[in-house]
């Protein structure tokens, strides 16, 4: 007989079934739930289903992303792509199903939606987590730059390190720049379409508004400067900004700090004092600045080259707030003539750079410099 | 299965493998600014790849009519549809296709330490599809000069070639171009962006299809609210318009200076001034839409902490440009004489905070909007002669007792 045949059929495919996904139990599931990121949501189609198309079969499997809302008329269901295969329905989601994340699986469709003539498949809903193998780091503000605790008038920048990726697009209600008065100045930073996230998203740069910089008016307006020569300020990241992940900072973070005269003075290797070390000897290559620069401009806009211009590899180290900047080569230094390239971009906290100041009321010219290259004198 | 439908399964694959030669997977890292040209190029610009990606989009048609397309939290429903939680989505940019009039986001996706770039497109039913980029023809643009990441970011062994160690000790590196705004017009593409670790601003065009050729250009704006000269202003929106007998750019800035910049001077290597013709005032302009009202052209230019304001395009012809020697010292605020400043038409109501719009069609914005009641984002639609949702407004007939007026 035909079914006896088909019947046979089913049994080898079944068994097949079982073989190919993994299953060692001696029954097949009829729902394979993802044990691991990048693993598919599988639903076995029952025989009399199996005149189906993909398309219409589509509308038995739904996955969701469960949340503490009861689910799942009012979610939209996970993206992905649906195919059969050896009387599987197999779903693969647009992007994989990750750690530590709640799914909600959806089969079937309650009985009164059914279509006539047509049995419903069950309706089930099936929980699953991929358990973590990855720790999650602790949510918490790993540093902020500047870090100096006397900063100029016109301060232009801070980067605020995290731990981990923050929840975007809220920066700014967590993070105040408050004054000896204690009220938060709320329109202090620029606000842009895109934060600006560091590629790994764990850095937030803020930028102050150059606008709201004092300058020697006749008149004064009741905004004001955002910083004030002679006051302190607290920058502080509050508590309760949650991470990427839903975990919440614990406490704020605060960083205090003076405020000091403006710096309207071009960047000039003049001003610098450099610590040449001994030739043959792997001591460091050390400069001081007369003013803090950028910590993230620092670390790769100033290089050494020997004098085929060839880098001189080694490592970066900032001291001194920012005020210090400290070369350690991979190897011994072996010519007695090496140079500073310093690129021309290089900006000192205030958004100067070596071309031109970061404003000017009257107009004024900027330098042609793109580089700056500095022959040292090793002893 | 019969062997009619198997023979057109056999032809779908077959003609899907042909295809499958001609796509190019792109190798985008981060899908911010968005901008769609009048054939449906839908051009990506990728922060941390520091490239502007053209995808070609397959042929949708447009509805028969101007539709409205609203979907509350869009946020949450984006997050829904991409996997994950409503924390982990960032939305970067909304563009409508100008022949279809359906909804484009991009969004940064997060996943742990992780992100992946994603474009959701919204249809005129309100129905959200994830587009799958890698399924899509793309070609790509490298941006020059950026970001600047010298030999010292790379890993290097203390003798000899790098060891697996000293890769993954290397620095990542951490600075990116924040791609604000691209325009397509007449084969090119103009370019803003701001870098988040040096305060620079470059204008970039670039002819489309990508050559590999690419024009920088500094320009130097004076700035009327701040009573200044900014050499690296960014631009935050700008628009093409023939202005004066000419193509010109429409540079909105923060705070907010607009300023005209002929497209003749836009010219590789460039160092140019801009001509300031007006001030919106205080406050940060977002986006800067063209529509059309009665026969007459507009500029829409929303603002993230002032309502937006609506310009006549015929108001800025003939306009003068102005210099420091212009005006008296000192920041100029709102309230004092100087701002407004210029042609700068009119302030208009608008209920909750746009972060995004765009021209849906010729009757609708479509904008991501910040209700102010209730705090969710939603994708709504605005007659463009009056954006407002109804919902928001309360009039003498909301209350009980009150008869509806009589039309």
């Amino acid at each position: 007989m035909a079914s006896m045949k088909s019947m046979r059929q089913w049994l080898a495919l079944w068994v097949l079934s079982a073989i190919v996904f993994g299953e060692a139990a001696a029954a097949s599931p009829d729902l394979v739930i993802p044990k691991a990121v990048g693993d598919t949501v599988q639903l076995r189609i029952p025989s009399f289903a199996r005149g189906l198309d993909v398309d219409t079969l589509v509308q038995r499997l739904s996955i969701f992303v469960s949340d503490d809302k009861p689910c799942c008329e009012n979610k939209l269901a996970i993206s992905g792509q649906y195919k059969l295969k050896n009387h599987f329905l197999i779903f693969k989601p647009d992007f994989p199903f990750q750690e530590g994340q709640n799914y909600i699986v959806h089969t079937g469709m309650p009985p009164g939606d059914a279509p006539e003539n047509y049995r419903a498949l069950e309706f089930t809903q099936t929980v699953f987590v991929i358990t973590r193998t990855i720790a999650l780091p602790k949510a918490g503000v790993a540093g902020i730059f500047p870090s100096g605790d006397a900063l100029p008038e016109n301060t232009l920048r801070f980067y605020i390190y995290f731990t981990t990726p923050m929840k975007p697009q809220v920066a700014l209600q967590h993070i105040k720049l408050v004054g000896e008065d204690g009220v938060a100045d709320t329109r202090a930073f620029m606000r842009f379409k895109q934060e600006l996230w560091s590629p790994d998203r764990k850095r937030l740069t803020l930028l102050l508004d150059p606008g709201r910089i004092k300058r020697n008016v006749a008149t004064n307006l009741e905004l004001g400067p955002a910083l004030v020569a002679g006051k302190q300020y607290q920058l502080i990241v509050s508590s309760g900004w949650e991470t990427a992940m839903g975990e919440a900072l614990p406490q704020d973070f605060v960083k205090n700090f003076a405020v000091s005269d403006a710096l309207r003075t071009l960047p000039d290797p003049q001003d610098w004092q450099i610590f040449a070390p001994k030739l043959g000897s792997r001591e460091p290559l050390t400069i001081h600045f007369d003013r803090p620069y950028d910590q993230a401009l620092l670390r790769r806009l100033i290089s050494v080259n020997n004098s085929d211009d060839e880098e001189i590899l080694g490592g970066v180290s900032l001291g001194d707030h920012e005020t210090a900047w400290v070369f350690m080569p991979d190897q011994s230094w072996a010519a007695k003539n090496i140079y500073l390239h310093i690129n021309g971009s290089l900006e000192d906290v205030a958004g100067n750079n070596f071309r031109d100041l970061l404003d000017h009321t009257v107009d004024q010219g900027s330098k042609d410099i793109t580089n700056v290259r500095l022959p040292i004198l090793l002893n | 299965m019969n062997s009619f439908s198997k023979l057109l399964q056999v032809l779908a694959v077959s003609s899907l493998s042909l295809m499958a030669n001609h796509v190019i997977a792109a190798d985008i890292k981060y899908a911010g600014a968005l901008e769609i040209g009048p054939d449906g190029t839908l051009f990506v610009g990728d922060n941390i790849g520091g490239a502007i990606y053209a995808f070609t989009l397959p042929a949708r048609t447009a509805p028969e009519k101007p539709t409205a397309i609203n979907v509350a939290n869009i946020d949450v429903r984006i997050a829904e549809v991409l996997g994950v939680g409503a924390n982990a989505v960032e939305i970067n940019d909304m563009a409508v296709h100008p022949v279809s009039q359906e909804v484009y986001i991009s969004v940064t996706r997060s996943v742990g330490a992780n992100a992946q770039p994603a474009i959701v497109r919204v249809d005129s039913g309100g129905t959200l599809q994830n587009i799958k980029l890698d399924a899509l023809q793309a070609t790509s643009q490298e941006l020059s000069n950026f970001p600047d990441n010298s030999p010292s970011l790379q890993a290097r062994g203390i003798a000899g070639p790098p060891m697996v160690k000293d890769l993954v000790k290397a620095e990542m590196p951490m600075s990116m171009l924040a791609i604000m705004d691209i325009e397509f017009h007449n084969d090119e593409l103009f370019v803003s962006g701001i870098s988040n670790e040096e305060f620079s601003s470059t204008l970039r065009r670039i002819p489309f299809p990508f050559n590999g050729k690419q024009g920088e250009t500094s320009v130097k704006i004076f700035h009327i609210a701040h009573d200044q000269y900014e050499t690296r202003a960014p631009i935050r929106s700008m628009l093409v318009k023939n202005i004066d007998g000419k193509d010109q750019l429409i540079a909105a800035y923060t705070c907010s200076p607009v300023v005209l910049i002929p497209l003749d001077k836009i010219t590789d290597g460039a160092k140019i001034t801009g001509n300031t013709i007006a001030d919106m005032g205080n406050g940060q302009p977002i986006d800067m839409v063209s529509f059309n009202m009665q026969g007459h052209e507009f500029l829409f230019i929303t603002n993230n902490s002032r309502s937006p304001q609506v310009i006549s395009v015929a108001g800025l012809q003939g306009a003068t440009a102005v210099l420091d020697t212009d005006f008296k010292r000192g920041m100029k605020f709102d309230l004092g004489p100087d701002i407004p400043y210029g042609p700068v038409g009119e302030t208009i109501m608008f209920t909750g905070s746009s972060l995004q719009i765009d021209l849906l069609n010729e009757k609708y914005f479509v904008s991501l909007t910040r209700d102010t009641k209730t705090g969710s984002l939603d994708l709504e639609s605005n007659f463009t002669f009056f954006p407002n949702r109804l919902h928001n407004l309360i009039a003498e007939s909301d209350f009980p007792g009150v008869p509806t007026p009589e039309r």
